[in-house]
């Protein structure tokens, strides 16, 4: 669905951000892609979305340059950014003057979501807390059933119960067709959603794995002391380390906040567990 | 190829229905300032003639209020065309802008319809509306006949399309430039002009004249037939290659345009 290959962007050409960077997902799967400040995850999704063009190297989508923006491929893609900021008018009026570009769009869906969000259509855009903005765009993206949707931040501004509504739509709307890619440093938010993750450090994947392999590998939990041979990682926590083990059997769920942090900080040892 | 195949590749042709929905979406999305602004104007021109029919005792110059009608249609206008593609000029905006589904020319020839021939159109129905009420009023009032601007008389075709010329260049700059897009194009075409007249200037004061010289020894006097042949090229450039170059430029502009 999406294939990066050897992708080279810097915002100047002296100031490389990406480099021969290569990647590719595929439909049928919810990634989390998970990054520092900086380290140029929106950059990527600007770029997987057609907005930045690559310096060398190629981003195809359907097997499309994603720069070419050519409208079947632009009807295919739904990018909720982090910063946007929707026109005066009403949600109604939005859709109205919106859905006819997405061919796919059906406005049953949409009224669902706006339901289930408690969006009220009749409400101009701007008169909405940024949080309801950012639910409405969610529900607006989730509607054009595009196959490729791309998220910045999703629930930064999201309260907690819409945090869980999220989370079940987005669980709801994953289909065998759609491949969702979800970038955040909120990774409690993402937990239990997403089957790959995506680990982006200074313009480089550092890591990209699929949740059921690292529950194969590892084994997250707490441990008194460093002692056991099994310990890849640990960090203190309050009243103990938080720890990341080999596996010997044991079922845990994944820690995805330790396991970013373990990436950052040993990415060589954590990777090495996969080759072998 | 299958039917699903089939409906992607007709998406990617041009469309005027998606036109259509480009032109509808841009109203409705920008409706209410522009409401605004044409009731603005509206009124400041019905203020203005109306005060100087009160100073002039009834008498009202049409040709006077048509010169200050195209004068406020040119600015406007100008400044109207710098902010058709606001959309692309904000950050928080322009990825949407960006992703709609739409082919480039689709989204550069529905904002052109509106920042030229929409806004062409308004300007001399509110003109000949303006013209009408003033003129009615008076004729109720005083003695005399009824003066109305005719839209379509030779003159405002004329205008209309000496506005449509120029107008491509503030529209290329609302492509061009990401802020202060009405300013920075002033700015450029000024620039353009004093380096264009330079450049000529002195292709004429350092190669043509001393050629001419040296053949026929007549001095250095302004060959007038030779204006004319520029003029002309000029007039040809003007009236025939400008806008559509610039539009040509707007295009591949718009088209490799990032957030």
């Amino acid at each position: 669905m999406v294939k990066l290959e050897n992708l080279t962007f810097g915002y100047t050409k002296k100031a490389v951000l990406f480099n021969d960077l290569s990647m590719s997902l595929e439909a049928g799967r919810i990634y989390g892609l998970f990054g520092m400040n900086g380290a140029g995850k929106t950059t990527l999704l600007k770029q997987i979305a057609g907005l930045l063009f690559p310096l060398k190297g190629k981003c195809l989508i359907f097997n499309e340059h994603s720069c070419d923006r050519k409208p079947s491929a632009l009807s295919d893609i739904f990018l909720i950014p982090e910063e946007f900021v929707l026109p005066n008018i009403s949600s109604k009026a939005f859709i109205k003057i919106n859905s006819p570009f997405f061919p796919k769009f059906e406005s049953i869906q949409m009224n669902n979501y706006l339901e289930e969000f408690q969006i009220d259509d009749e409400k101009k855009l701007t008169t909405l807390s940024y949080g309801q903005k950012k639910k409405f765009l969610i529900a607006f993206g989730l509607a054009t059933n595009a196959r490729l949707l791309i998220m910045d931040e999703p629930t930064n501004g999201l309260d907690i119960p819409s945090k869980s509504q999220f989370r079940k739509i987005i669980a709801s709307s994953a289909t065998e067709e759609r491949c969702i890619l979800i970038s955040t440093h909120q990774v409690r938010d993402l937990g239990n959603i997403i089957d790959q993750v995506t680990i982006l450090d200074k313009g480089k994947i550092i890591f990209n794995q699929n949740l059921e392999s690292i529950s194969q590998k590892f084994v997250f939990g707490r441990i008194k002391d460093e002692s056991d041979d099994n310990v890849i990682y640990s960090e203190d926590i309050m009243g103990g380390k938080a720890a990341i083990c080999l596996n010997n059997g044991k079922d845990s769920e994944v820690d995805l906040e330790l396991l970013f942090n373990a990436v950052i900080n040993s990415t060589e040892k954590i990777n090495n567990e996969f080759k072998k | 190829m299958n039917l699903k195949n089939k409906a992607m590749e007709n998406i990617n042709k041009f469309s005027i229905h998606r036109i259509g929905y480009l032109v509808l979406r841009h109203l409705k999305m920008n409706m209410q300032p522009w409401l605004i602004g044409i009731a603005a104007t509206a009124g400041a021109l019905l203020t203005l003639n109306i005060m100087g029919v009160i100073t002039s005792f009834g008498s009202f110059n049409l040709e006077t209020f048509v010169r200050f009608g195209y004068f406020i249609m040119f600015v406007g206008g100008y400044i109207f065309t710098s902010r058709i593609f606001n959309e692309l000029q904000s950050p928080a905006k322009s990825h949407f802008y960006l992703s709609l589904p739409a082919r480039p020319e689709e989204k550069l020839i529905s904002a052109w319809l509106i920042s030229s021939v929409f806004f062409l159109i308004v300007s001399y129905v509110l003109i000949s509306l303006i013209s009408l009420l003033i003129s009615g009023v008076l004729l109720l009032f005083f003695d005399g006949t009824l003066k109305v601007f005719n839209p379509l008389s030779i003159d405002a075709l004329y205008i209309a399309a000496v506005f449509i010329i120029t107008n491509s260049v503030f529209f290329l700059g609302s492509i061009y430039f990401k802020k202060n897009n009405f300013l920075k194009t002033i700015l450029t075409v000024f620039v353009t002009f004093v380096t264009i007249f330079t450049f000529t200037l002195i292709l004429i004061l350092i190669i043509i004249k001393p050629f001419q010289y040296a053949h026929h020894s007549v001095g250095f006097q302004i060959d007038f037939a030779e204006v004319e042949y520029i003029n002309s090229i000029i007039s040809y450039l003007f009236w025939y290659a400008m806008a559509p170059f610039i539009l040509v430029v707007s295009y591949f502009r718009l088209k490799e345009r990032q957030v």
